[in-house]
């Protein structure tokens, strides 16, 4: 894949939280938790990482996964990944 | 077991060591549940952790006598060929008209939360295929790493034989140990954890929710066993510096330890507490789940 910009970056992963979530009014921000969205538990996790891995082309290993606390880790896992 | 160094550790919350210790929420995140039902999952919930794990939810469509056995064997097996796409099935049912979906390698079956009308069946299936691929992955990686203490839990006295052979086969893939949680009897402290081996150690809770209501949890030993095992498995070394840090006055908004979790929680042994909307979900989703006996 080739190198995109962090803004690109977050526009594709809306796109992937918005199917996720189903609201198309979702916007996300570095700081944003698993807190800050209803229903996003484990299993909307998960879809999340799947959708990324496919659509980025990248794969995280169990310890990328466990380190991702918000919206800007996945952010930078995924830039450092594709860059 | 009788036989084992009786090694019970003790929790002393105003120790130098307890001050140095995981917040409660990261605490449960050392742990991953391998069964035989979603219980440790919804502990783990109770706190706000939300693991990503393969057995945290979904369970062998299997009766409970030979689930140890099965989990296993599927270990022992490497869980392959978990995610075919022709392995997999997806029925509403319900008056809800929730989605099951039921894996046919290794029996599996766990809820899907969307309904008919949410999604076309097929892209669901599709989408769990992927899903339980990615969960192997992970699965095998954590086996491969040892670095979580896997949890094994069941309301049925089992063979020692067979908590044995897992140990085994949970040593073949890594450095791994096993939690077996049972429910404390009369000699046993709720809480307490003794050392069988190296690589095994059992823990004693106050009860267990029974199968057919598996939502009606009791955290609290739970998340003692929890910190006791923690305690024994990743030692921490206290230094000069912990000691005077341990001596300084407790920061209020520093996150609970699991201890400080417990101690202010004692008053009452309560269920999780996720939030009303989301109990209501998971107490349908359980109760309609045949397999939770």
């Amino acid at each position: 894949m080739s190198l995109l910009t962090e803004s690109q970056i977050y526009k594709r992963l809306t796109e992937i939280f918005r199917e996720a979530f189903f609201r198309d009014d979702l916007r996300l921000s570095a700081s944003m938790t698993a807190r800050d969205i209803d229903g996003w538990d484990s299993l909307k996790q998960i879809m999340i990482l799947v959708s990324v891995e496919q659509r980025f082309n990248v794969k995280f290993s169990t310890k990328e996964m466990d380190n991702l606390h918000c919206v800007g880790d996945l952010v930078t896992l995924i830039a450092a990944k594709i860059g | 077991m009788s036989s084992a160094s009786a090694v019970q550790s003790s929790l002393s919350p105003s120790s130098a060591a307890s001050r140095r210790r995981k917040p409660i929420d990261e605490l449960v995140l050392e742990f991953e549940s391998l069964g035989d039902n979603c219980e440790f999952g919804l502990v783990q919930r109770s706190v706000g952790a939300e693991p990503l794990g393969l057995l945290r939810f979904a369970g062998f469509y299997l009766p409970v006598e030979i689930r140890l056995e099965r989990l296993a064997a599927a270990l022992e097996n490497d869980f392959v060929g978990l995610g075919l796409l022709e392995t997999i099935s997806v029925e509403a049912a319900g008056e809800s008209r929730e989605f099951l979906v039921n894996e046919s390698a290794y029996n599996l079956m766990y809820h899907s939360f969307m309904h008919e009308g949410q999604i076309d069946p097929e892209v669901l299936r599709q989408r769990e295929a992927t899903r339980l691929s990615f969960l192997r992955r992970k699965l095998l990686e954590d086996l491969k790493n040892g670095e979580k203490i896997w949890v094994w839990k069941s309301n049925l006295k089992l063979p020692f034989d067979q908590i044995e052979r897992l140990v085994t086969v949970l040593r073949r893939h890594g450095p791994n140990i096993l939690l077996w949680v049972v429910e404390a009897g009369d000699a046993d402290r709720p809480g307490s954890v003794e050392r069988i081996t190296d690589n095994l150690l059992k823990g004693y809770v106050e009860r267990f929710a029974p199968y057919h209501n598996a939502p009606d949890i009791s955290p609290q030993s739970w998340l003692e066993v929890c910190q006791a095992t923690y305690d024994l498995c990743r030692p921490t070394t206290v230094d000069e510096d912990d000691l005077e840090e341990a001596a300084a006055p407790e920061t209020p908004s520093r996150p609970l330890t699991a201890m400080e979790y417990l101690v202010r929680a004692s008053s009452s042994v309560t269920p999780p507490t996720p939030m009303p909307k989301k109990r209501s979900v998971f107490a349908s989703w359980f109760e309609k789940l045949i397999w939770w006996r």
